[in-house]
C-alpha cells in the first residue's frame, strides 16, 4: 500500500474553502425556495383545494421518484431545447431551480405531517375567539407544526448540502469540482475527496448544532 | 339576545340536530343537559359554526346569518359575537398563560399590547392564577386550564360564551374550582349557554334548562320545572337516571 500524503491533504483545505460560498450559497438558497414551496404544498394538500390538490400530489410524485441527477439535466440540457430563451439560464440557476424544485416536495410531505400533528382544536379555539383562519395559522398553528417539523427538515437540509456536489456536473464550479480540478493537477486523488469529504462532514456537523440550538429554543413552552 | 331557528345539520345519514329553535336573552345562562349523543355539542358548535349547520337561522347580537349560504365575512362576524370553551381546554400551547388570554385582543380585536396585557391580567386575577401568567400549559393542572381557557374566552368580551362539558375531562377534585369561576361570571350578568352533566351546577346557575335528545328540544323551562316536575316522560326517565341534582358548591 502506498502511503498517505496528510501534509498534502491539508494543504488542499485553502482551495476547496474557496469554493464553500458557492456551495452554501446554493444550498441556502434553494432551501429557502424549498420551503416555501414545500409549504404552499402541504397547505394545499392540508385544505385539499379542488385541482391544486390534485396537481400537487402529481407534482411530489414526480419530484420524488425522477433521479436529482436526471432533474438537473432535465432543466438544464432539456428544457433550452423547448424554450430557445432559456439557453441564456446559468448552470448556477438551474442547479438552484432543479434542487428547489426536488427538495419542496419531499418538504412538502414533512410540512404535512407536521401541520396534521397539531391538534384540530387549536384551529377550534383560534376561531372561536374570533381569530380568522389565516391569523390561527400564523401564531399558533405554524409555530407548533414548525416545531415538529425540524428534525425531518433538518435531514432534507443536509442531504440537499451534499446534493448540491451534483451541481458540478453542469458545470458549477462548487466544493466538489474544485476539488476534483485539484486533484487531477496533481494525480493526489485520495487525499483530495478525503479533504472534499472533511470539509462537507465538518459542515453538517456545524449545521447539526445550530439546528439543535434552535429546536431547544422552540421546545421551550414544551418543558415542564 | 341569541334567536336561532329550526336548524338542521346530518353527518352523512345521521341526523343530529332535527330543526332546533331556541332564545336566550341578554344576561342568562342556558344549560343543556341530555344524554350522550343527543346533539348538545353539535348545537353549541353550530353557534359559532365551528360545525356548519345544513340549514337555519342564527342571530347573535349583532350578527344574522342563514345556514344555507353566508359568506366568509358573515360566519366571521359571527364568530366574534361568542367565545367558547371546550371540553379539553384547548389552550394553544405555544403560548404562556397570558398570551393565551391577549392573543385575540391583540390579533383579533388590534388592540395595543399594553392594554391587552392589562386586561388579560385582570382577568386572570378573576380566575385566580395571577402567579401563573408566565407559565405554559403544560406545567398547568387541568383545573387551571380550565381557567384559563374561561379566561380567554372572557377577554374577547363576548355577546355571550359557549361552554361546551367544561369539567368532563377534570379530575373529580378539580371540578369544583371551576364550577366556582363558571358561576361568578354568571352572577355577573354573562350570557352563557353550557352543556353540562353537572346536574347540580345547571340547577344552582341556570335561568333556563334544556332537556335534548335525539337532535330535539324534548322540554325546556325553569331549573325548578324541569328537575322537580318534569312533563315529558324521556326528561323523567333521565332526570331519574342521573340521579336528582344534590347540593354542589
Amino acid at each position: 500500500m502506498n502511503t498517505i500524503d496528510w501534509e498534502f491533504m491539508i494543504s488542499a483545505f485553502p482551495t476547496l474553502i474557496q469554493a464553500l460560498p458557492i456551495t452554501l450559497f446554493m444550498a441556502i438558497a434553494a432551501m429557502i425556495f424549498a420551503i416555501i414551496g414545500g409549504l404552499i404544498l402541504a397547505l394545499i394538500t392540508k385544505n385539499k383545494i379542488p385541482v391544486l390538490h390534485q396537481l400537487s400530489k402529481l407534482y411530489i410524485s414526480f419530484f420524488r421518484g425522477v433521479p436529482t441527477l436526471v432533474q438537473l439535466f432535465l432543466i438544464y440540457y432539456g428544457l433550452p431545447q423547448l424554450f430557445p430563451e432559456m439557453s441564456k439560464m446559468t448552470a448556477l440557476t438551474a442547479a438552484i431551480i432543479g434542487l428547489s424544485l426536488k427538495n419542496a416536495a419531499y418538504l412538502a410531505e414533512i410540512f404535512r405531517a407536521a401541520l396534521n400533528s397539531v391538534d384540530d382544536g387549536q384551529l377550534e379555539a383560534c376561531l372561536s375567539v374570533g381569530m380568522t383562519k389565516f391569523q390561527a395559522y400564523r401564531r399558533i398553528i405554524l409555530p407548533q407544526a414548525i416545531r415538529n417539523a425540524i428534525p425531518a427538515t433538518g435531514n432534507t437540509f443536509i442531504g440537499l448540502l451534499k446534493e448540491t456536489s451534483l451541481a458540478f456536473t453542469l458545470g458549477v464550479m462548487e466544493m466538489f469540482a474544485q476539488g476534483k480540478m485539484y486533484a487531477s493537477g496533481n494525480l493526489k486523488y485520495f487525499e483530495t475527496y478525503l479533504a472534499v469529504a472533511i470539509v462537507y462532514w465538518v459542515l453538517t456537523i456545524i449545521y447539526s448544532i445550530l439546528q439543535d440550538l434552535f429546536e431547544r429554543a422552540m421546545s421551550k413552552p414544551y418543558r415542564t | 339576545m341569541i334567536t336561532v331557528k329550526n336548524i338542521r345539520k346530518a353527518f352523512k345519514d345521521l341526523v343530529v340536530l332535527d330543526g332546533i329553535d331556541l332564545e336566550v336573552k341578554r344576561g342568562e345562562v342556558v344549560a343543556i343537559i341530555g344524554p350522550s349523543g343527543s346533539g348538545k355539542s353539535t348545537l353549541l358548535r353550530c353557534l359559532n359554526l365551528l360545525e356548519r349547520p345544513d340549514q337555519g337561522l342564527i342571530e347573535i347580537g349583532e350578527a344574522k346569518l342563514n345556514a344555507e349560504k353566508f359568506t366568509r365575512k358573515e360566519a366571521h362576524r359571527l364568530r366574534q359575537q361568542t367565545a367558547m370553551v371546550f371540553q379539553n381546554y384547548n389552550l394553544f400551547k405555544n403560548k404562556t398563560a397570558l398570551q393565551n388570554i391577549t392573543e385575540a385582543l391583540i390579533v383579533a380585536q388590534h388592540k395595543p399590547r399594553d392594554e391587552a396585557k392589562r386586561i388579560g391580567m385582570e382577568i386572570l386575577k378573576q380566575v385566580g392564577l395571577e402567579h401563573k401568567a408566565d407559565s405554559y400549559p403544560i406545567t398547568m393542572s387541568g383545573g387551571q386550564q380550565q381557567r384559563i381557557g374561561i379566561a380567554r374566552a372572557l377577554a374577547v368580551n363576548p355577546h355571550a360564551i359557549l361552554l361546551d362539558e367544561p369539567t368532563s375531562a377534570l379530575d373529580p377534585e378539580l371540578v369544583t374550582g371551576v364550577l366556582q369561576v363558571i358561576k361568578s361570571i354568571a352572577e355577573k350578568q354573562t350570557t352563557m349557554i353550557i352543556v353540562t352533566h353537572e346536574m347540580a351546577f345547571a340547577k344552582e346557575v341556570a335561568d333556563q334548562v334544556i332537556f335534548m335528545a335525539d337532535g330535539h328540544i324534548i322540554e325546556q323551562g325553569t331549573p325548578e320545572e324541569l328537575f322537580d316536575h318534569p312533563k315529558n316522560e324521556r326528561t323523567k326517565r333521565f332526570i331519574k337516571q342521573v340521579g336528582e341534582p344534590a347540593e354542589l358548591i
